[in-house]
């Protein structure tokens, strides 16, 4: 395709934004809607080679219903991901030129065959999430409007202020991008200034002044929610043949295929460790239990062992073997000192927690659960158990079965430490935290309530006992103790419990702390994030 | 209302995506590292009695940040400079960075935050010796793992700077 052959204006400059995306085909067509001009590899399209003169519905039966029979094109169309028998998929733009209409087809076939893989994979995907949420399956498929909205374009023209009129129809991802004014002009929403697109537009009206040619894009940028589906835009400046300033907003998710796919690949990843996340699990509490099981025996053996005395024992035999006997009991105790090393190693790795907002858990139901289910544990200490919880829902950000967890352990730890005939309390109540405003995001409860609209309303578990509480030495300590004595014992039960609590909270954005009951005992505590 | 427009610069994965999630939605996660482009957050804080409307310019592809736009810095009343705890090398991205942003913008305020503070005992070099040598901006450490220290990072800037 030589140069001189190839379109003018506004035409060019598209022509040339388009060559980096492979731009295969080209036509001008007059009033009359007849090929003037043309260039590129029709046949790549499975195309026949049109003829100057010929009438572009001949050459291209598709444009049928896209052209009018004669004279101009009100604003552009495009034909996406078109496929003619033999050839390869094509976007198609027509748009108006000065004498007629301008016409230019490119290769997007990559793309089209990617998205199609990735919303296949993204279906299997949502499909299997969809199952682990125990969620209906008929609300996991996506639609396929999907796949075709991501390789759309919308034009605007503007004036000297940067004013934005949108130019023919647009995609339905861009309808949410403008607003229609007392003219019934729909221009392109702006925002404070300091957003992307308005600091764009300040680089574009400097280009479109300068009146330079080719175009300036803008880079790619993305919006969404956390929870949502990222929409990535670029936009395009380019200034016509009549001095008209054009600018193009894309929808470019398909061009970050590449990406996307490894983002696929790393929520498949991610779905395999939870999987393998789940049978750690079991091992661990295995492994406490035994650990647990077998402690027990041994230090009563050692320390029956310490009590006996050589001197008392006649025969040097005796001397001998209760030596070896000690001998034995510390190889033991050591070896199952090294084994919970390993297995500190385990939970570690274990760090990689995820929050499903979606599937949300309620915390009161939670704490209702474990109220019924550690009830015979209580009873058979001469514990009391209560749960003092306000009206609810009390939907949290956390994940519904290390939330159990978490509460058996910090249920268990009340239990361990609980004098018998006392009460353990669980206390479910709404604390406001002020996030913006509150000084050093500390650890310390918030629970006194700021008249802050800003502040936020989250829930906050209180698990009392009247134990012993904790030394204040310690109590900053408490919740990572296992990292840092790697075995740290009291009365007899590994602090990993805490441990994992403190990760977990932390994981979904909540905070856990201890702080000295008022009236003697402990009251360790958690605040969650409210699930919107 | 006072608003301000606040970047995040820095090298690659030293957790200004995580940092800016964790100041606006509370949260942390390894999944959201896939993220491309420029992505534009806002907040709403209150200092002083005031209502400040930051918006948080998460800059990518600063890993080669030459191609970072200096476009993109235009108007901006703030800067924090991330680097991570654990890598000394993100310290000179961070230098070069906030040079670059200055010239952009000089009156604006900078805060350098050496992050992943709950890695600790993986720092590359002790909290003194990154104090040490960050003595020509203000700088905190941070964890968008644990929060700590992030909410006061974006108030500094709320607070500091001309809008
Ligand atoms: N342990 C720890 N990891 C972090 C922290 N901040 C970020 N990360 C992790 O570092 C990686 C890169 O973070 P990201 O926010 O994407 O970095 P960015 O490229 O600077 O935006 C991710 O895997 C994060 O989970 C932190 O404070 N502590
Ligand atoms: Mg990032």
């Amino acid at each position: 395709m030589s140069d001189e052959s190839a379109p003018e204006g506004f035409a060019q400059a598209l022509w040339q934004a388009a060559l980096g995306e492979g731009l295969s085909a080209w036509a001008e067509l007059d009033a009359d809607q007849r090929v003037v001009r043309f260039g590129g590899d029709w046949g790549h399209f499975g195309w026949e080679h049109p003829q100057v003169g010929q009438a572009a519905m001949d050459a291209l039966p598709l444009l049928l219903g896209e052209l009018p029979a004669r004279g101009p094109l009100q604003g552009m169309r495009r034909m996406h991901a078109v496929q003619w028998t033999g050839g390869a998929a094509a976007d198609l733009t027509l748009f108006p030129l000065p004498q007629g209409t301008g016409l230019l087809a490119y290769d997007v076939s990559a793309q089209v065959a990617h998205q199609g893989r990735m919303q296949q994979e993204g279906n299997q995907l949502s499909l299997v999430t969809a199952r682990l949420a125990g969620k209906g399956l008929g609300s996991a498929l996506n639609s396929e409007d999907d796949l075709l909205s991501l390789l759309k374009m919308a034009v605007f023209e503007a004036d000297e202020e940067g004013r934005c009129r949108a130019l023919g129809t647009l995609a339905p991802w861009a309808e949410a991008l403008v607003e229609e004014n007392a003219a019934g002009e729909r221009t392109l929403v702006r925002g404070d200034g300091l957003g992307f697109l308005d600091n764009f537009l300040e680089d574009a009206l400097e280009f479109w002044r300068a009146g330079a040619a080719g175009h300036l894009t803008s880079g790619v940028w993305c919006e969404g929610q956390p929870d949502e589906e990222e929409r990535c835009y670029e936009a395009l400046a380019v200034l016509d043949e009549q001095g008209r300033r054009n600018l193009v907003l894309e929808r470019v998710d398909a061009r970050f295929q590449e990406r996307q796919r490894v983002l696929q690949r790393a929520r498949q990843a991610h779905l395999s460790l939870e999987t393998l996340e789940g049978e750690v699990h079991k091992k661990e509490v295995l492994l406490q239990c035994i650990v647990h099981d077998l402690r027990g025996p041994l230090s009563n053996m050692m320390a029956v062992l310490s009590l006996l005395d050589e001197r008392d024992m006649e025969r040097p035999k005796e001397k001998e073997l209760l030596a070896l006997a000690r001998r034995q009991a510390d190889k033991q105790d050591r070896m199952m000192r090294e084994l919970l090393d390993i297995f500190a190693a385990e939970v570690r790795a274990l760090q990689s927690f995820e929050a499903h907002a979606a599937s949300a858990p309620d915390l009161g139901a939670a704490v209702e659960y474990q109220v019924q289910h550690m009830g015979p544990a209580f009873e058979e200490k001469g514990v009391r158990l209560s749960a003092r919880v306000e009206p609810g829902p009390w939907p949290v950000v956390a994940d519904a079965d290390r939330l159990d967890r978490v509460l058996r352990n910090l249920v268990g730890n009340a239990l361990h430490h609980a004098p018998a005939g006392s009460e353990v309390e669980l206390w479910l109540h709404r604390t406001r935290r002020k996030p913006e405003v509150a000084p050093g995001g500390s650890r310390q409860s918030s629970s006194s309530a700021p008249s802050d609209a800003t502040a936020e309303e989250w829930a906050e578990l209180s698990v009392l006992d009247r134990g012993p509480g904790v030394a204040p030495d310690k109590a900053t300590q408490i919740f990572d103790r296992f990292v840092q004595s790697g075995l740290a014992t009291s009365g007899g039960t590994v602090g990993l419990g805490l441990y994992f609590c403190r990760n977990a909270v932390q994981t979904w954005g909540g905070r856990c702390g201890y702080r000295d009951r008022e009236g003697g005992g402990a009251d360790f505590w958690i605040q969650l994030r409210p699930a919107r | 209302m006072i608003r301000k427009k606040i970047c995040l610069l820095g090298s690659f994965a030293v957790g200004k995506t995580s940092l800016v999630r964790r100041f606006v939605h509370s949260e942390f996660s390894d999944r959201y590292q896939t993220t491309v482009g420029v992505k534009v957050d806002k907040k709403l804080v209150r200092v002083e009695d005031q209502d400040v409307s930051l918006v948080i310019w998460d800059l990518h592809g600063e890993d080669r940040w030459q191609t970072v736009r200096t476009s993109y810095l235009r108007g901006a009343s703030g800067a924090l400079l991330v680097a991570d705890g654990t890598r000394l090398e993100t310290l000179e991205v961070v230098r070069g960075l906030s040079q670059t942003f200055l010239d952009m913008n000089p009156k604006a305020t900078v805060r350098v935050l050496v992050n992943k503070l709950d890695l600790l005992e993986s720092f590359a070099i002790p909290q003194e010796e990154w104090r040490a040598r960050i003595d020509w901006a203000p700088m905190a450490f941070t964890s968008a793992k644990t929060g700590e220290g992030v909410e006061e990072a974006f108030e500094a800037l709320a607070r500091g700077g001309s809008a």
